[in-house]
């Protein structure tokens, strides 16, 4: 495994900057994907959120200044990509962010790129029902078990919220399913 | 939250597979990073070349609604005139008007007409004269004779007096003593009425 620091170097160096971009993107690209995939669901709209996180991290490479670890910071890109990408999806469409959360899941059905059985799909239902937070911190922590530390430096909150935050979450999945 | 805990709080949740459903086509992942480096050497590539180098002048795009508008109107107003021209009128209109001026105009000097006009206005008036005072239909001035030119001299229907006479007629020499003709008394005292003579009585 390529150590951070030695990747941020190369990155940083013109010379040597391309092979490293390529080594960046085969370590990350799965984990961002995912990440990303789940809160834009349908996966063309994933792979331009992914194609758009790598280019702003090859592009503000320079800016990256080491103080966090170079996974939470291109976590971070990845997530607030996602974001402003369904706000921006959601004004094109003249529609609230919810309403268009609600709209691709229930397409899921057709997505040919979906194979989840009927329980996935309400599950997929019930998450969107959640804050945009707890969206974020029950996906990281049910599908991808992210530790909390990790979550923590990406999301910039506590352990002790995260927590709070995730046992909430569940609760009202939970609920969700059992009233659907 | 463990695995344990999950089962007691939500045990729905904890039954579904924790796989998400989701798929991606095939090989997605073993092109991805050729994908995104092509896609940011066509950013840079992009942004070296200045898309546009074409430039407009100020203000231009202010402008040229009010541009068009005003050709528009020029347009149909120039559509909506009757008069017409010949065509090629104005290509050939400059040569038209230089070759015009470059034609000399025929001056009438007004010398020569007086030239010809004074001894026609002058038989004129005297054909004129002849033909008020005869009862002949048609008279020409060839028809005239010069016993009739004397008689009208005689009568006092040409105002000549005899000096402008003598003076016409320089080379004829008036005898005197064609003057001196023999007259009786009684042909003297009949030229004289009474009148005359009782005048020439007083004053002499």
């Amino acid at each position: 495994m390529i150590d951070d620091k030695l990747l941020v170097a190369q990155l940083k160096n013109v010379k040597t900057q391309e092979l490293a971009f390529r080594n960046l993107m085969s370590l990350y690209k799965k984990r961002l994907y995912w990440h990303i995939r789940k809160i834009v669901i349908s996966h063309e709209d994933a792979d331009d959120v992914l194609q758009n996180t790598f280019i702003k991290v090859f592009k503000n490479i320079h800016k990256f200044n080491e103080d966090s670890q170079l996974y939470s910071w291109m976590y971070r890109i990845a997530t607030n990509e996602s974001i402003t990408f369904i706000n921006n999806k959601a004004k094109k469409q003249q529609v609230n962010i919810n309403d268009l959360q609600y709209q691709l899941a229930d397409e899921l059905s057709n997505d040919s790129y979906f194979s989840g059985d009927e329980i996935q799909q309400k599950l997929q239902k019930a998450i969107i029902t959640l804050p945009r937070k707890q969206q974020l911190v029950f996906n990281m922590k049910y599908f991808d078990d992210m530790k909390y530390s990790d979550m923590s430096e990406i999301l910039e909150t506590s352990v002790g919220a995260l927590k709070a935050s995730y046992f909430h979450a569940v609760k009202k999945i939970e609920q969700h399913l059992k009233s659907n | 939250m463990k695995k344990q805990k999950l089962h007691k709080v939500a045990p729905i949740l904890n039954s579904i597979s924790k796989k998400s459903g989701f798929n991606t086509p095939n090989e997605y992942f073993e092109t991805l990073e050729i994908d995104i480096l092509s896609k940011i050497k066509t950013e840079e590539l992009n942004s070296e070349i200045d898309k546009n180098s074409f430039r407009t002048p100020d203000a231009y795009f202010d402008t040229i609604e009010d541009i068009v508008i005003a050709k528009l109107k020029a347009k149909s107003f120039h559509n909506k005139e009757n008069t017409k021209v010949s065509d090629n009128y104005f290509d050939t209109l400059e040569d038209t008007v230089i070759s015009k001026l470059k034609t000399p105009k025929r001056v009438i000097s007004l010398k020569t007409v007086s030239k010809y006009l004074v001894p026609i206005a002058i038989a004129a008036s005297l054909l004129l004269i002849f033909t008020l005072n005869t009862n002949k239909k048609t008279v020409t001035f060839e028809s005239l004779a010069t016993t009739d030119l004397e008689l009208f001299i005689d009568y006092g229907m040409v105002d000549i007096d005899t000096q402008t006479l003598a003076s016409t007629f320089s080379d004829i020499e008036i005898k005197t003593e064609e003057f001196d003709l023999f007259l009786t008394d009684s042909e003297v005292l009949n030229y004289l009425t009474d009148e005359d003579l009782e005048t020439f009585i007083y004053t002499n």
